[in-house]
């Protein structure tokens, strides 16, 4: 550790020559000045952060132009010239994806992966410029599990397991895809697949760094030993939760794009992580954590278990005087033409009981979405009301009639007459 | 409204403007200090700051953590004793492949990044001074005279000196002392070695086989085919050169036809084969002397490169000598001088060889204990025997035209797919073009 210290510190002796002062500084200035100058409180209008950075780009290869003519080297400013065009090219490339993809994607993969590595590529070729990388890479960081590892190694290993993290999405969604194609199967099933293949991947990675790393088989035990007793105690949760979601994704019980119940509201599964479920509640656009244990340890009411169709049904009622058997036709009728309700299985609708001032029907119909169960039952029980208006069937009401006695005290009574409601 | 420094827009925004100036003047006070001359003069002024030292390596030193590891080791001691006289000096070591640090010196450069000394083989030296990545320096009357004038006399310039020589690393033969008890002396021994039964390993890399060109007399036509002293004007090859060519590429030719001489493509398999015990004979460098001694303790034989029916072995041995860069500030150029001649002094020279037992000193004043050590022995006649052929600064580098040129033409006649008469003349004609 104390070498790589000496190392870093050792960089700072480049200030000694008048040389690399003259490009350091002009370069600190221009940013530091178009940055100040850009400033919201000293302009009328804001600049736009491509603009401003073309603005120094420029000032750069302007300074980079006249430090020749004053005899001094300009290899340094040309590579921060280089870095902030490629910083620019890289804001270019972004503005053209989001016309393009998904901006939600395009933005994880610009924040994720491709500014991280900007800033790690233009890190390594400054030390580079400044120093060696191989020379570095080869400092010894210590002896960890019977092995030394050094700079070079950690930095790969990190390195390779953020990538394998950040960007195995992409080749996980495609495989996934590829597939679904070749054996056709479920979209749920492709987004369980997807999930998979992710963490085989990332698994391999992690199997492929202690390789590289050279850690000993003895130390991995040792770490294994550990780890088992704090899953006895401090992280049991973490790693119920973490082998829930595996079997819960085997089981297919709870995959992105599954409809589940919860406190009695249809949730659409969005994504299954390590060690909880994202679920959206439609009702009132909510994003609902649950941990992956409490579907494995509790009942669980889908609707895409075996296959997508849910039955719904809308009550309604209607007088005495009307024949329940035209009721009963008249309502299928209705929720045949509404559009969202299956044709098969038909809908159908029954007799449910006599009520107080009404008989109460229900009508039965199946759909195909059962996150669109709200809208679809909307929309039944509006065409029931507009079509029993139509054609003169009464719905009736229950109301109430107060009666006063001469001592003042009121007792209630229900009128069995009908109104209209 | 306005937008100049220092005017009140939002408070917050003043104080940060106020504390941005307050610093960049201070920035700018401190760094005005730093330019401005001491007012004592600047030799008497204590050596302060950091150098740049890029060492050049051979390509299996960069491969082999353990060799890696003992350069280090060896630059650490060094530093330690030049700080111990200066403590206020950091050092900052870079290693590069030799081939490469004349590119690496240039593209630093264009920065102002460039190293303030390098660590080269003379050769290389050369280059870089050719190509004005390297400054002269004038050396004191007592360093000049501490030299020994033969390794100094390449690098004088009309400005000065274009390189500081501080040690030698000779080529010798390293033997496997279970098989062989004693190194055979010549190459009709070595062939007779091998006929009774010792394995013998012979490289194919032009540079470690160029020992056996000497003691065949082919050292003076492949010194004027690869140009190996650029000084002198490229002529045709006479009568004797042209035989001796052929004699020393007939010996190449018999010895590959012998069972139990084999050829290398890399040093490293031949060391390795040695290491296993599959060879008993090879030609080494000084340098994977320590890296030999570890592994094979006691077995280790080290002695002088066999001579030949027309004289002696012609290594080329490998003058490692200072390179002055030339990016340097004035305090850096200080230190850079200062160190160089701290590496020459007796008492440095010394402990070095004494240490690793692989180099020799260059200060003349350096007695070599030749009668303790048979490696600093058998190293001294190696340096002895490139100083006769005047090998030490001759370049032969991996990726070289004339490098590649000759190795493959070797290649093709050990392995049988010309004979030596052609192999000869397509030597010549080939090498002959590039001049």
């Amino acid at each position: 550790m104390n070498q790589l210290l000496y190392e870093f510190g050792g960089w700072f002796g480049y200030l000694q020559r008048q040389a690399v002062l003259w490009q350091l500084f002009g370069t600190v200035a221009i940013v530091l000045g178009v940055q100040l100058a850009a400033l919201p409180q000293r302009r009328r209008r804001p600049v736009a952060p491509v603009v401003r950075n073309l603005i120094k780009l420029g000032l750069m290869l302007l300074w980079a132009v006249l430090l020749p003519l004053l005899g001094q080297p300009h290899g340094l400013l040309l590579f921060f010239a280089g870095l902030q065009a490629i910083w620019i090219g890289l804001e270019f490339l972004r503005l053209l994806l989001i016309h393009r993809f998904d901006p939600r994607i395009v933005g994880n993969l610009y924040t994720q992966v491709i500014k991280p590595g900007f800033f790690i590529g233009a890190t390594m070729a400054l030390i580079q410029k400044l120093d060696s990388i191989s020379d570095l890479a080869g400092i010894p960081l210590g002896t960890y599990f019977g092995s030394t590892i050094n700079l070079g190694q950690l930095f790969t290993a990190v390195a390779t397991l953020y990538l394998l993290i950040t960007a195995s999405g992409l080749p996980s969604i495609w495989l996934a895809w590829l597939l679904q194609r070749s054996i056709g199967i479920t979209e749920s099933s492709r987004r369980a697949m997807e999930l998979m293949i992710r963490y085989v991947l990332v698994g391999i990675g992690i199997l492929l760094v202690v390789d590289q790393l050279g850690i000993k088989g003895d130390g991995l035990l040792a770490v294994a030993g550990g780890l088992s007793v704090g899953l006895g105690f401090g992280i049991k949760e973490v790693f119920s939760n973490f082998i829930s979601g595996l079997w819960l994704l085997v089981e297919g019980s709870v995959r992105p794009g599954e409809v589940l119940i919860i406190d009695g509201d249809p949730c659409e599964v969005r994504s299954l992580g390590l060690r909880a479920a994202m679920l959206w509640r439609q009702r009132d656009n909510a994003d609902l954590v649950i941990p992956n244990q409490t579907f494995f340890t509790t009942t669980t009411t889908t609707y895409t278990g075996s296959d997508t169709l849910r039955r719904s049904q809308v009550l309604v009622s209607a007088a005495y005087r009307h024949d329940p058997a035209e009721i009963e036709e008249l309502l299928v009728r209705i929720a045949s033409s509404c559009s969202g309700v299956l044709s098969a299985p038909p809908p159908a609708a029954f007799f449910l009981s006599y009520g107080d001032s009404s008989i109460n029907y229900t009508v039965r119909f199946w759909i195909a979405k059962p996150m669109n169960n709200l809208s679809v039952c909307n929309e039944v029980a509006k065409a029931i009301w507009r079509t029993f208006q139509e054609q003169g069937i009464e719905i009736p009401f229950p109301q109430m009639v107060l009666h006063e006695d001469r001592s003042g005290a009121q007792t209630a009574a229900y009128s069995s007459q009908n109104a209209q409601p | 409204m306005g937008n100049g420094w220092g005017q009140i827009i939002y408070p917050g925004c003043v104080i940060a403007l106020h504390r941005l100036g307050r610093r960049l003047v201070a920035l700018g006070a401190v760094l005005a200090l730093a330019g401005c001359a001491s007012p004592r003069p600047p030799h008497a002024r204590e050596l302060e700051g950091t150098v740049y030292i890029y060492v050049g390596t051979s390509s299996d030193q960069l491969t082999n953590p353990r060799v890696d590891s003992h350069i280090r080791s060896l630059f650490s001691r060094f530093i330690h004793g030049f700080r111990m006289l200066h403590p206020r000096v950091g050092v900052q070591l870079v290693f590069f492949p030799e081939a490469r640090i004349p590119a690496e010196v240039a593209q630093r450069h264009r920065s102002g990044l460039g190293p303030d000394l390098i660590l080269v083989n003379g050769s290389t030296a050369k280059v870089l001074h050719g190509r004005g990545l390297s400054r002269t320096v004038s050396l004191p009357a007592e360093i000049f005279s501490q030299l020994k004038p033969s390794l100094l006399r390449s690098f004088h310039t009309k400005a000065g000196w274009s390189a500081l020589p501080v040690f030698s690393q000779p080529q010798v033969a390293c033997f496997d002392r279970k098989v062989l008890p004693q190194a055979p002396s010549t190459l009709q021994e070595l062939l007779e070695v091998s006929a009774k039964g010792a394995p013998v390993g012979l490289s194919l890399e032009p540079v470690d086989l160029f020992w056996s060109a000497g003691s065949l007399g082919g050292t003076a036509a492949l010194q004027q085919l690869l140009k190996l002293h650029s000084d002198a004007p490229p002529r045709p090859l006479n009568q004797a050169e042209r035989e001796g060519l052929l004699r020393w590429l007939q010996w190449l030719d018999l010895a590959g036809d012998q069972q139990r001489i084999n050829f290398y493509a890399t040093t490293d398999e031949m060391l390795a084969g040695l290491v296993k015990g599959d060879l008993a004979w090879i030609a080494c460098r000084s340098r994977h002397l320590p890296r030999l001694k570890d592994l094979m303790g006691a077995r280790l034989g080290v002695a002088p490169l066999p001579s030949g029916p027309s004289g002696e072995a012609s290594p080329i041995a490998r003058l490692r000598v200072w390179s002055f860069g030339i990016d340097s500030s004035p305090e850096q150029r200080r230190i850079s001088q200062a160190l160089a001649e701290f590496s020459v002094n007796p008492l440095v020279q010394r402990a070095t060889t004494l240490a690793t037992l692989e180099t020799l000193p260059v200060n003349r004043y350096v007695n070599i204990p030749v009668t303790s050590s048979r490696s600093l022995a058998a190293l001294q006649v190696g340096m002895a025997q490139s100083e006769a052929y005047n090998l030490f600064n001759a370049s032969l580098l991996e990726g070289e035209a004339g490098e590649t040129i000759l190795r493959k033409v070797l290649a093709t006649m050990i392995f049988g797919a010309t004979d030596e008469t052609q192999a000869s003349e397509m030597l010549i004609q080939r090498l002959t073009k590039l001049r």
